[in-house]
């Protein structure tokens, strides 16, 4: 079995499966960086989010293509994402792998740290 | 409407990929204009680009920003020659060492910059630092008993080493799945076990011998022979 997907990784490309927002629905770098901090509820640094989304580029779980940016961001051009089945398969990977990890684990944890 | 700081985009400039450069500081600028301004005001949005740029500076970001801000050849070959200068001439008059010692330094010094350029990722880096710290703690532990010992021999010297840095690439590469990995922590082993012969032969006086540049050589063997039990294992 491959790795399995880290928080981070799964956040964005979560985002870009069923994005919540509208803008998150325009699935471009800007778009993708509020999805997943509204996804992980906290800040997130741009670096991390284009860091990671280099990464799962370079696996092969997402694609992307330039488009044409607007005057809002001075002309420059924006990167438009699409996940990829590579990416859907990792991530229902890694949601199987989590709960076969909690699995007969009856929740909220009791005892002493 | 209050600009992003003019240094911060030419420094996020120099730290991201051509391919994404364009992208990312437009996806910035449209963050910066369409939200941060308007929540933050002018002076708070100025510190958040700034924030957001640095969160660029990674591994891979300062390697380009080296390169961006000066040409390779020009870089390396004024390095070499203010180490050259420095250990040549500046070193053996402040500190009376040999020349030959010196050159020797040089030397090694020279393999484990190599070693080191040829680690591509922080976490490997990092792996390769604490591996080889922590083992050359311990051959300065045997070093420490041998010299503190009633009658000096080297033997103990040379078997630690003989089982130290094996050891140590076997540990490397075990937890990377890297050869180069091993042959770098071999390499700043015996980089270090060098630099403590070297005080050694001060402390006791003794001429250097002429077999004294050989550790990191026979360093980096040892530890790529223990690095390529250790892939076995990763």
């Amino acid at each position: 079995m491959a790795d399995v997907l880290g928080t981070f990784e799964q956040a964005v490309l979560l985002a870009l499966a069923r994005p919540k927002t509208p803008l998150g629905k325009e699935a471009y770098g800007r778009a993708l960086w509020k999805e997943v901090q509204l996804r992980l509820d906290r800040e997130v640094s741009a670096g991390a989010v284009y860091a990671t989304l280099d990464r799962l580029e370079q696996k092969g779980f997402i694609a992307s293509e330039v488009r044409a940016g607007g005057e809002s961001r001075s002309g420059l051009p924006r990167r438009h994402y699409a996940i990829q089945p590579e990416g859907i398969r990792a991530l229902n990977e890694a949601k199987a792998v989590m709960e076969k990890l909690w699995a007969d684990i009856r929740r909220p944890l009791k005892g002493t740290a | 409407m209050s600009a992003q700081p003019p240094w911060a985009e030419v420094l996020l400039r120099a730290l991201v990929s051509p391919r994404d450069r364009d992208m990312i500081v437009g996806d910035l600028i449209e963050e910066y204009r369409e939200t941060v301004i308007p929540s933050m005001g002018a002076l708070r949005a100025r510190i958040w680009f700034c924030r957001q740029v640095l969160s660029f500076l990674r591994w891979e970001g300062l390697a380009r920003l080296r390169s961006a801000m000066l040409p390779d050849c020009f870089f390396w070959a004024a390095m070499a020659a203010i180490a050259e200068y420095t250990l040549l001439f500046v070193l053996p008059q402040k500190t009376g060492a040999s020349l030959q010692a010196v050159v020797v330094w040089l030397a090694a010094a020279l393999l484990a910059a190599g070693a080191a350029s040829g680690i591509r990722t922080a976490a490997d880096a990092w792996l390769v630092c604490r591996t080889s710290v922590l083992w050359s703690l311990v051959f300065g532990f045997v070093i420490f008993l041998t010299v503190r010992a009633a009658q000096f021999t080297p033997v103990p010297l040379i078997v630690a080493f003989l089982v130290i840095v094996p050891l140590a690439g076997f540990q490397s590469a075990r937890h990377t799945g890297v050869l180069r990995t091993g042959s770098a922590v071999g390499l700043m082993i015996g980089t270090v076990t060098f630099l403590l012969g070297t005080l050694l032969a001060a402390k006791l006086r003794v001429p250097i011998p002429p077999a004294y540049p050989l550790p990191p050589a026979v360093a980096v063997i040892l530890g790529t022979a223990g690095a390529i039990f250790g892939k076995r294992f990763a």
